[in-house]
């Protein structure tokens, strides 16, 4: 399985006085090349700014109640230390915490699309062999099996199916529209799409890596369990 | 991928037929696995005292790309029609200024934020001309990348390095010519 599009949100108390510093917050950063942005609801207790790197594959999401980012791309270039667009993310963050009226960091959470190619025939075998899934209905166009459960803290939201094409747009899969992901196009396959949650009292790049290994690590165990993987 | 498109069980009411919108859910609680179907939307589910809230699950990303305005109008900038490859952004170090001498500049280099590494550098000293050149300055290294290029830009913005980031009068590592460098 590959990651396709990573989505990562830390969530806070909200900070009522948001407005009033986020301009500043993001201003140094104008200077970058290519960075297009958005202030969104402008003026208004809702006011959020985005930050986008279309070529880093980074959208950046900065509101009152919380921070949130989407990577479309390989995830090997957001699990270590140091990745530019990662660590602009995690210092705007660092210092909305230290704004005068802000409260807490309550939680944070994660959505990850994965994608392997395979035959469709293989595909079909992950719905008539799934040890977990008993399918009395026959031959199906699309099927997927969900899972939720607590791990160790975490709330977890597990989906694993046949991939087509049409699933791009249906799981927006593309929005950045990155090189890395135009293979997508014209394949068949097996997806997976996992949702994490899990509290927090402090938002920090380890945490969000822990996540991440965890996230993916799910998925590989759900596919080795039915011989998929 | 469907959600909805294979029934197990129905809770409660075994017999009737799943509608479009319901999803066959397996819940598993370490040592147990439940199967059900459920509406789309669950208020709360409830597992061997455990309570799990589809509140987050629900709470879909909404990050719109589009609707955006240029932040700086760039020469580097990808145009309709042109087909020079944009410049990526592949480091973003913050630097502290230790020393200078002939053409050079030395630089404390914060090279992992979370582990607090840090890295001794040298750089040309043209990268920043019109800048104060003082022992203590702050300075933003990017390195950005395309096929068979590598450029660098050196910013002397302080809101965009932290003095906390530099706590330290001393050094791990000295240089040794790779940091910089493509592999």
């Amino acid at each position: 399985m590959t990651t396709r599009k990573l989505q990562y949100a830390i969530d806070y108390i909200h900070v009522l006085t948001f407005k009033d510093y986020i301009r500043d917050l993001i201003a140094p950063y104008f200077d970058y090349e290519l960075l297009e942005y958005a202030i969104d609801n402008e003026n208004t207790l809702n006011e959020s700014a985005r930050l986008i790197f279309k070529v880093e594959g980074f959208g950046l999401q900065f509101k009152k109640d919380g921070v949130a980012f989407v990577f479309e791309g390989d995830a090997s270039l957001v699990k270590k230390s140091g990745n530019p667009v990662l660590e602009m993310f995690f210092k705007i963050f660092n210092d909305i915490t230290r704004l005068k009226h802000y409260s807490r960091t309550t939680r944070h959470r994660m959505t990850l699309d994965a994608v392997r190619f395979t035959e469709r025939s293989k595909t079909e075998e992950l719905l008539y062999n799934n040890p977990f899934i008993k399918n009395p209905f026959g031959k199906l166009t699309e099927f997927a099996s969900v899972l939720i459960f607590n791990y160790e803290g975490k709330e977890v939201k597990l989906q694993v199916g046949n991939y087509f094409e049409a699933d791009i747009k249906k799981y927006d899969l593309t929005p950045l529209k990155t090189k890395f992901n135009q293979e997508l196009f014209g394949q068949t396959g097996l997806m997976a799409q996992i949702t994490v949650q899990e509290a927090i009292s402090s938002g920090s790049f380890s945490k969000f890596k822990d996540l991440l290994n965890f996230s993916e690590s799910t998925i590989t165990k759900y596919l080795e369990s039915t011989n998929n993987e | 991928m469907s959600e909805a498109l294979m029934r197990i069980e129905k809770k409660g009411d075994i017999s009737s037929q799943p509608s479009a919108k319901e999803t066959p859910i397996i819940r598993s609680n370490n040592d147990s696995i439940s199967i059900a179907v459920s509406t789309e939307q669950p208020e709360e589910i409830a597992l061997h005292g455990e309570t799990i809230s589809p509140k987050g699950f629900n709470e879909k990303f909404s990050l719109n790309i589009f609707d955006t305005q240029i932040a700086k109008d760039s020469v580097f900038r990808l145009q309709e029609g042109n087909y020079i490859e944009p410049w990526k952004l592949v480091e973003d170090v913050s630097a502290r200024l230790i020393d200078q001498y002939d053409e050079v500049v030395v630089l404390e280099c914060l090279i992992d934020p979370e582990a607090k590494i840090y890295m001794e550098t040298e750089l040309e000293k043209s990268l920043f001309d019109g800048y104060q050149l003082q022992v203590g300055a702050l300075f933003k290294v990017s390195k950005y990348s395309r096929k068979n290029e590598n450029r660098f830009v050196v910013r002397a913005n302080p809101l965009l390095v932290s003095i906390t980031d530099f706590p330290k009068v001393d050094f791990d590592k000295k240089y040794d010519g790779n940091f910089f460098n493509p592999e």
